[in-house]
């Protein structure tokens, strides 16, 4: 009894004793940064460039824009950026406005003060004039993109956020009571733009850049009104999203590129 | 004790013994690599890896070290299953929440064919509830019910990038098309009444990108535009007539529904083996 005992002991004692050969390995690159000798396109750069977008999703009219953008990367991560872009199709209408023009009267009927015609709905649409954003936009995904294994490109991808602001234009701004009143929204609105965007480094010194963009701010996109008191006031205000996806072509300079240990 | 037990007792110990003191040497001597040729390359890359001071060489493993790491997920005789969803971007007056699965058997690393399947949920816009007070008139919408489609899929693109210069993340990007079917259904102008539903065939066309986290799973979003021809309740609609008649005088009007999606992927099997050698 005592010698089976005595030998599995023996063998544990044994087995324990052994050197532990499964150490672990341990890469030489284990502290080392993922990237190494990185070209840092952004570092110290000022980006000047121009392009266009559009608006999605709007209530009446569809607007083309075209502007330029301008920024400084403080570093490859930080920068700091201001765009302005111009409506240059003012008049080009959605199908929803399109449709509100075929079932709309073109006769004001005496008898019926609820229904506006269509020049007095149009009247209170407002239109997009410029718009212009001062943003800070942090970098936090730099990288390669190979497109059908022959194009390839380092890229990065942004965040932004910042002041945003619209210019409001309308065909005309009326309001003739006692027929419903369209009073279209106006002038220079400020609001909040964020996003998010990305670089595509066509060489070190030339970059397509992809944005989509949301401007927030309150508007009466119909300018008509909306709380149900037959008065268009500020309580007719809510907030409000112009959303924008622009394509800009942009420099960069210096156009020596730094390059990361 | 009786002698032959503690005879072998003590040999146990001693072996036992001798067997720790060889541990403790092995491990006090770093295991070295033979000394390579001074035209080793390997030799000069340690060197410049260290700073050009020497390291502890305890586990020095230069197969650790590939000049152009092999892509990190392939996809060839693999199936991708993506429950997503998504949401209508495009219609003013209503917006449809999409629920589904895509199952995709990828052929190659870039082609893939698959069925997608969804059932839409509809929410009227505010700007719908604004037409009756601003215009005094009703919209005459559409909801979608549900949707079906057999795709095809490529991927062109592939990429990584780096977060915080830390951890490396790969991509790809696709396009996808296919023809399949969407329910719509008339939503009446008055509460109540009868309703007639369309099945349309509609072609799909999308594209979209996939973030590898794992090499079984991933997240993806993509936009899609699915094309109909659509019919809707007739603006001259008799409350005397039947719902066969409402819909023989039906309006059609060719719908892009456009819809962006999120979902998360899952690839079966989960593990696969390259074929190359590294």
């Amino acid at each position: 009894m005592k010698k089976p005992l005595a030998l599995a002991f023996c063998a544990a004692v044994g087995a324990l004793a052994l050197p532990a050969r499964a150490e672990e390995r341990t890469s030489p690159l284990a502290d080392a940064p993922a990237i190494r000798h990185r070209l840092e396109l952004r570092t110290k750069r000022f980006e000047l460039g121009a392009g266009a977008g559009m608006t999605l999703m709007q209530d009446f009219y569809h607007a083309i824009l075209l502007g330029p953008r301008v920024a400084y990367h403080m570093t490859d991560w930080l920068s700091i950026a201001g765009i302005a872009q111009f409506n240059v199709t003012p008049n080009m209408k959605t199908a929803f406005n399109s449709d509100l023009e075929k079932v709309l009267p073109a006769m004001a009927t005496p008898m019926d003060v609820r229904t506006p015609t269509y020049a007095e709905a149009k009247a209170g649409m407002n239109k997009i004039g410029q718009i212009i954003a001062l943003q800070a936009e942090l970098v936090p995904f730099t990288g390669k993109v190979g497109l059908f294994r022959r194009l390839f490109a380092s890229y990065d991808t942004y965040l932004f956020a910042g002041p945003g602001f619209v210019n409001f234009t309308a065909d005309e701004a009326a309001c003739a009571a006692p027929r419903p009143c369209s009073s279209a929204v106006t002038g220079m609105k400020v609001g909040a733009t964020f996003g998010l965007g990305a670089h595509f480094f066509v060489n070190q010194a030339f970059a397509l850049q992809l944005e989509f963009r949301d401007v927030l701010l309150r508007n009466n996109p119909a300018g008509r009104d909306v709380t149900g008191n037959r008065k268009v006031t500020g309580d007719d205000l809510s907030w409000d999203s112009t959303y924008v996806l622009s394509v800009n072509a942009t420099f960069f300079f210096p156009r020596q590129v730094k390059i990361s240990d | 004790m009786k002698r032959p037990a503690r005879k072998a007792f003590a040999f146990s110990v001693s072996f036992a013994a001798v067997l720790c003191a060889a541990g403790v040497a092995a491990q006090a001597q770093p295991e070295e690599p033979a000394a390579p040729p001074t035209d080793d390359p390997a030799a000069g890359l340690d060197a410049a890896l260290s700073g050009g001071t020497q390291r502890p060489r305890s586990a020095v493993a230069y197969d650790d070290i590939v000049v152009v790491p092999r892509k990190a997920v392939l996809k060839g005789g693999r199936v991708e299953l993506a429950p997503f969803t998504g949401v209508t971007v495009n219609d003013t007056l209503i917006r449809h929440f999409a629920f589904g699965v895509d199952a995709n058997y990828y052929l190659t690393d870039v082609f893939s064919v698959g069925l997608e399947g969804m059932y839409f949920v509809k929410d009227r816009t505010a700007r719908e509830g604004l037409v009756g007070l601003q215009y005094n008139r009703i919209a005459t919408i559409n909801k979608m019910n549900w949707g079906g489609a057999l795709n095809f899929g490529y991927v062109p693109g592939y990429g990584k990038f780096s977060l915080f210069n830390r951890y490396i993340f790969h991509w790809d990007v696709f396009a996808t098309a296919g023809i399949g079917m969407v329910q719509t259904e008339i939503i009446p102008r008055l509460p109540g009444a009868e309703t007639f539903k369309n099945n349309n065939i509609s072609p799909n066309f999308g594209v979209g990108a996939r973030l590898y986290l794992t090499k079984w799973l991933g997240i993806s979003a993509t936009f899609r535009d699915h094309v109909f021809n659509d019919k809707f309740e007739p603006t001259n609609r008799d409350r005397a007539w039947s719902i066969d008649t409402v819909k023989d005088n039906a309006s059609s009007r060719v719908i892009n529904a456009m819809m962006f999606y999120v979902a998360a992927t899952f690839f079966v099997p989960p593990s696969f083996e390259y074929k190359t050698p590294r």
